[in-house]
């Protein structure tokens, strides 16, 4: 077997611009199943990212901007609220948020900062965890009570010195001042759309409400569903909802993440497979074209063959010598190919701006389409070569 | 070895045909190339077999060689019926105990004199580094043992042709079954090789030459002579 593959790296440098050609079809076929697979292994990593980081199990519901009236197209208001949830049977829980910028004092440290006000279960629903201490209850909100969670580079930024659960700080928001105990610092956590959850801080809503401001409208919704699986169904029965309500599809905005991963899903699927049938294709021309020189080369080696048989080769070891020569030929395609699907498919995962995921078994599914399609184009022209008869093919040219 | 059993080894037959025919089909018409031929070659002989082109030597030497078989009538190669052999039994019995020498060399280009010397050896599945000192050793035999490490297209011919017998040799065949050897060299380079083949034969070794050519033919302890596929004279 050693022999063999050294007999065949000899007779392959013996033809060195052939072979190169010849390769041609198994560097793109390879690079294409390496590109696929790794681009499809890259996406499928950064949709489970956001399945984890984002609230994929909850829809967005934002206000548009009413151009003819000059004023927002709906009011996120708690009418609007509990209609939803009447109307609407996968809604579990309509969450009012709004947002203020404002700034943050700690004595000479000061911060400025998107002041969120959310309900206690917005947390969970957004799969936003804690770093320290705890989100603030539905008991903080029925008292109103002055609380706040920190997103973690602003916690660091006003607490150098760590420890700020229980400590307090002085808010300016809209003009109102309120000093605030900290309860719970949020784990660093990427953004979605429009967030900044590290740089921002969060207070319960009745407190807002309560508190500050008297009555606010919230700046946007967000629904829960009763069950994940129906999370899709619900972003798109709230947008026919919505639309039916206000009769113009510009009047409100619904983000619904989930549809937009499957979504996303969908594309890198759509992708792959694109490239597998290029693979494919290649793979298959490129075969033909290893098939094709291997039975030149038989042809041309005839005497070669009849001395290895005179001088006491058998049929099996004439089959192998060519079967082993094929598939170090697709070896050494599939080993460049693989080198150029890897970096094809690293600047484009950069381009998607998803996070390269390179994985050893695209590198061993890479070596065994190779070994495969230099079996497969093996096969023929070994068996040609095998059946030789001694006598013609050392008296042949 | 007693002196009895010493001349009974002597006269054991490596090579034996008896009634041999070997018959082409080239289209509609036979090409009868042997055509009922016997003769028995001893072991230890040193034997030319001659004729014009056409008279049926290389049909011959290619059912001594096991390249061929006959259409009728038996081939014993060391005491073996080749008609009963699969591909991989003859392929071993061509291995073990016939060494080939071509007119043309046929030394593969790309492999160095060691590794053309060495190839017996890989088919008879011998570890690389046995193989490598049978093979220095062989070539030292047929007086090459300089340059080993060139490539065949480096040497004379007459050197080539040395290493060939030096691959014909290296795994120790009964036979060493030679094809017009010295037709591609001059007449001094070819002499010495039929003088190596002397020496070879002294140490034991069966030596079979086929050839056109009468001198070298009267140069054997035996002559084998055919013509239109049949026995003229031995």
């Amino acid at each position: 077997m050693f022999e063999s593959v050294e007999f065949a790296v000899e007779s392959l440098r013996g033809n060195k611009l052939r072979t190169a050609l010849s390769l041609v079809g198994i560097i793109i076929g390879v690079a294409s199943v390496v590109t696929v697979t790794t681009i499809a292994g890259s996406g499928t990593a950064d949709v489970k990212r956001q399945f984890e980081t984002f609230g994929l199990d909850a829809v967005q519901v934002y206000p548009g901007w009413n151009q003819a009236e000059g004023k927002p197209g709906i009011e996120l208001d708690a009418a609007l609220a509990s209609e939803i949830l009447r109307s609407l049977p996968d809604a579990k829980a309509v969450l009012s948020r709004t947002e203020f910028q404002g700034r943050l004092a700690r004595g000479r440290e000061i911060q400025a900062a998107s002041v969120c006000a959310v309900e206690a279960p917005y947390f969970a629903a957004m799969n936003a965890g804690m770093s320290l201490g705890g989100a603030f209850t539905a008991d903080d909100e029925y008292r109103g009570r002055p609380v706040i969670v920190l997103g973690a580079s602003l916690a660091t930024a006003l607490f150098p010195e760590g420890q700020p659960v229980g400590k307090s700080l002085e808010a300016s928001l809209n003009g109102v001042n309120a000093s605030f105990t900290v309860v719970g610092v949020l784990a660093a956590k990427e953004g979605f759309f429009m967030d900044d959850w590290d740089r921002s801080a969060y207070i319960p809503y009745a407190t807002a409400q309560k508190r500050l401001f008297g009555s606010i409208g919230a700046s946007a919704f967000t629904v829960v569903a009763k069950d994940r699986a129906h999370v899709v169904a619900l972003g798109d029965s709230l947008e026919a909802f919505l639309l039916a309500r206000t009769g113009n599809p510009e009047a409100f905005g619904v983000v619904s993440p989930r549809k937009w991963a499957e979504q996303d899903e969908k594309m890198t699927k759509t992708i792959g497979l694109i490239l597998g049938g290029i693979a494919a294709i290649s793979l298959l021309v490129g075969g033909i074209g290893v098939m094709n020189i291997m039975l030149v080369s038989v042809t041309e080696r005839k005497r070669e063959i009849g001395l290895r048989k005179a001088l006491g080769a058998t049929r099996r070891d004439i089959r192998l010598q060519f079967l082993v020569e094929a598939s170090v030929l697709t070896v050494a395609g599939g080993a460049l190919g693989l080198a150029f699907g890897m970096a094809i498919s690293w600047f484009a995962v950069k381009a998607f701006g998803w996070t390269f995921v390179a994985s050893a078994g695209t590198a061993a599914l890479a070596v065994g389409v190779s070994v495969a399609v230099g079996l497969f184009s093996g096969i023929y022209p070994a068996a040609r070569a095998a059946r030789l008869d001694p006598v013609e093919a050392l008296a042949s040219e | 070895m007693s002196p009895a059993e010493d001349a009974g080894a002597a006269r054991r037959d490596v090579v034996s045909l008896d009634g041999v025919t070997r018959h082409y089909t080239m289209g509609e018409t036979v090409v009868r190339a042997l055509d009922g031929v016997s003769f028995s070659i001893a072991s230890g002989e040193s034997v030319a077999i001659m004729g014009p082109s056409g008279s049926g030597k290389s049909t011959c030497m290619n059912l001594i060689g096991c390249l061929d078989r006959p259409t009728t009538g038996r081939v014993l190669i060391d005491g073996l019926d080749t008609a009963g052999l699969d591909d991989s039994a003859l392929a071993a019995l061509r291995n073990r105990t016939v060494g080939f020498v071509f007119q043309q060399f046929h030394l593969l280009p790309r492999l160095d004199l060691v590794r053309n010397v060495e190839l017996p050896l890989v088919y008879a599945r011998i570890a690389p580094r046995e193989r490598k000192r049978r093979a220095l050793e062989a070539l030292e035999r047929v007086g090459l043992s300089e340059r080993i490490r060139h490539l065949p297209a480096e040497l004379s011919g007459g050197q080539r042709q040395r290493v060939a017998i030096a691959r014909a040799l290296v795994n120790r065949p009964a036979i060493l079954l030679a094809d017009e050897p010295t037709g591609a060299l001059d007449s001094a380079t070819g002499q010495a090789v039929l003088e190596l083949f002397k020496e070879i034969n002294a140490s034991g070794t069966t030596v079979i030459v086929v050839t056109h050519d009468q001198g070298i033919g009267a140069s054997f302890p035996r002559l084998i002579r055919l013509r239109d596929g049949l026995l003229e004279a031995s």
